[in-house]
């Protein structure tokens, strides 16, 4: 007797390679946002830096 | 230049053949694989049939893993491959943009040459397939643990102990573990790419033994470089050299009488 | 002619300047470690000394359950740490619930999804976070963040738990990021491979197999940052204000343990006075917490490591 219906699986697979897309989507927003924090801090210490080398901080 | 088909010599010689009329589980057409520059598959036919088991042998690097790895397109994983040529399995060519992998790879199963079973309990390790492709009921992975377990010749020896972890048992019954494993999606074919050359003489022989066993529900392809394992259990041997498939036949045909030079020159131990 | 190996060998053994040195260095190299071992126990006992000294003043039992911190009070001071203890614990729960989704996301894309060049790229990239000054930090969510919270909601105040959280987040995301991303890339490619050949996707390999594989060092690596946030001081003091409250506002000034012991030690509190003796009273008690949190990562490390 058999258990896994193979149809069934076939069916099943858009819906599991959906979730796998969506997933892949929010780690990469993850990275991305922690690389921007990034960039606006150094940014930031680059501007107010400069800012405060001229003395009108 | 011997890229004359041995396919077609065969079919010459022995033409009513009983296997002729076995159905195709993988027919490979022109199939060309590279590495970035390095063209490790060149021009492969071959015809594989349902319900046998087919050895491929052949010196190491001569491309065996490549080839058993695009059955599954395990291979794409190395993100320089580019192929060309067509695989079709059960006549559907598997490089087609809507033939999703992951369905592909629930109809053919593999086993490494390492076993490599999930840092999972042993019954986590088989109801993984199941679980993935959507079942949930205890009562039928329970079924389906334990029927694959026994498909796989360890269901006696880890039935007391299926909530240890995987890696507490010998290497031998790991491996046997991945088969059980392979088994619990109830695949078409299982792929095994030298299963045996990381196991002691016995569990090498259990396995041998297993194969014979699983034939007769599964087409097995098993890549192996030990020259008598490809003759005591497999039906078909491809000859693989260089990337090229130097010869393909009835395992007998290959051992006793091959029409290939350099066949016989491998298979006489003279070199590889 | 030369000398045979066997009477090398026994010329050496005889020569006197080098049997001094190999038994000068070991002495050495023991001075210096009983050096960094003789440091911490000092700290540790002044932290306790100083303590108890507070407690012969204070009583443990309001200490630890007194919910008004008035230590500067003209009339009668009251020193129930509980306040701060709950600044401290707003300011964590901010960083990591910033932390861990974005440090643990960033680890699966990372390890199971980038390819070697992205992830090369972006590895050291991010550590780059870890190394920025505190003080950096403290600026940045006073000057930029607290403004940016404060146009999208008008009700935050200047000083206030949100930003200093926010930022404390964002300095231990490389932290969680970096080590979970270890923990996931060192489970073998085979069991990788085990999964996605048997019809995995991406996301299944990495949430059932590769995350409880490495479960053990992803929790640590959390752990850890939990502690670093808990000791945070530069961030909070710069940017949470100085108010020790016992509620659940998180919009305007707290205090917390940290910002507390800088606040008295950039005052003029006198030797001797209860208010000195009370920092080391907090610090200890910050020091349980980390000390604690420590453990526990090593602890679940342990408890959790998979044998692959
Ligand atoms: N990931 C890879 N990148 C580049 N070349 C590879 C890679 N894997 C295998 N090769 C090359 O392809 C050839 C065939 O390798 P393989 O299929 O592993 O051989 P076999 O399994 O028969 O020993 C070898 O020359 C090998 O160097
Ligand atoms: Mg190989």
């Amino acid at each position: 007797m058999r258990y896994v219906d193979h149809d069934l699986v076939v069916k099943r697979m858009g819906s599991r390679k959906i979730v796998n897309f969506l997933f892949k989507g929010l780690f990469m927003l993850a990275t991305t946002i922690a690389l921007l924090a990034l960039a606006i801090l150094l940014y930031r210490i680059i501007t107010q830096g400069a800012e405060i080398s001229r003395g009108n901080f | 230049m011997t890229t004359i088909s041995p396919i077609k010599i065969k079919k010459e010689i022995q033409p009513k053949e009983q296997h002729d009329i076995k159905k195709s589980v993988y027919l490979t057409k022109q199939l060309n694989l590279w590495y970035g520059d390095k063209h490790a598959l060149k021009n492969i036919d071959l015809d594989i049939k349902e319900h046998e088991v087919t050895a491929i042998i052949g010196p190491s690097g001569c491309g065996k893993s490549t080839y058993i790895k695009t059955l599954n397109r395990m291979v794409e994983l190395v993100p320089t491959v580019k192929t060309s040529g067509e695989i079709l399995y059960r006549e559907r060519n598997i490089f087609d943009s809507n033939y999703a992998v992951e369905e592909l790879r629930t109809k053919v199963g593999m086993v490494f040459q390492k076993p490599n079973p999930f840092p999972k309990s042993i019954y986590d390790n088989v109801a993984y397939g199941p679980r993935i492709h959507g079942i949930k009921n205890k009562k039928i992975l329970d079924e389906i643990v334990e029927k694959s377990l026994r498909g796989a010749a360890i269901w006696d020896e880890v039935k007391d102990r299926l909530n240890e972890n995987a890696y507490s048992i010998s290497g031998g019954q790991q491996q046997r573990i991945c088969i059980a494993r392979a088994l619990a999606i109830e695949p078409d074919v299982i792929l095994m790419d030298e299963p045996t050359s990381a196991l002691d003489p016995i569990s090498t022989l259990k396995i041998e033994e297993l194969v014979q066993e699983l034939k007769k529900d599964y087409s097995i392809i098993i890549v192996t470089h030990n020259m008598q394992q490809a003759a005591r259990i497999s039906d078909k041997t491809a000859f693989f050299l260089n990337g090229e498939v130097i010869e393909y036949d009835d395992t007998d045909v290959i051992f006793s009488n091959p029409s290939d030079k350099r066949t016989e020159d491998y298979i006489s131990g003279r070199f590889g | 002619m030369r000398p045979s190996v066997q009477e090398m060998i026994a010329q050496s053994k005889g020569k006197k300047s080098k049997k001094i040195i190999e038994k000068i260095i070991p002495i050495l190299l023991f001075l210096i470690a009983s050096v960094s071992v003789l440091t911490t126990i000092g700290i540790v006992l002044t932290l306790i000394v100083e303590t108890f000294t507070f407690f012969s003043r204070v009583s443990f039992f309001d200490f630890i359950t007194g919910t008004t911190w008035l230590p500067f009070s003209n009339k009668e001071a009251q020193y129930g740490i509980l306040p701060l203890i709950i600044g401290t614990l707003k300011i964590t729960a901010i960083a990591v619930s910033v932390a861990v989704p974005i440090g643990i996301g960033a680890a699966i894309y990372l390890s199971e999804y980038a390819s070697e060049t992205v992830r090369r790229i972006v590895k050291p990239v991010l550590e780059i976070l870890a190394g920025v000054p505190t003080i950096v930090y403290g600026f940045f969510a006073l000057t930029f963040v607290t403004p940016v919270l404060q146009g999208l909601f008008p009700e935050i105040k200047i000083f206030n738990a949100i930003s200093p959280g926010i930022v404390v987040g964002i300095m231990i995301i490389p932290m969680i990021a970096s080590l979970s991303e270890d923990a996931m890339s060192s489970v073998p490619r085979q069991i990788r491979d085990g999964a996605l050949a048997m019809g995995s996707t991406k996301f299944e390999v990495a949430i059932k197999v590769i995350l409880p594989a490495a479960l053990s060092g992803i929790v640590a690596s959390v752990v850890l940052a939990v502690s670093r946030a808990i000791g945070e001081t530069m961030i909070v003091s710069l940017a949470a204000g100085s108010t020790p409250r016992f509620d659940g506002d998180f919009t305007g000034s707290i205090q917390t343990m940290t910002s507390y012991i800088v606040q008295v030690s950039k005052g003029d509190a006198g030797y001797g006075t209860t208010i000195y003796y009370s920092i080391y009273a907090v610090g200890f008690t910050l020091f349980i917490f980390t000390m604690l949190m420590n453990i526990l990562a090593t602890y679940v490390s342990k408890r959790f490591k998979e044998e692959y």
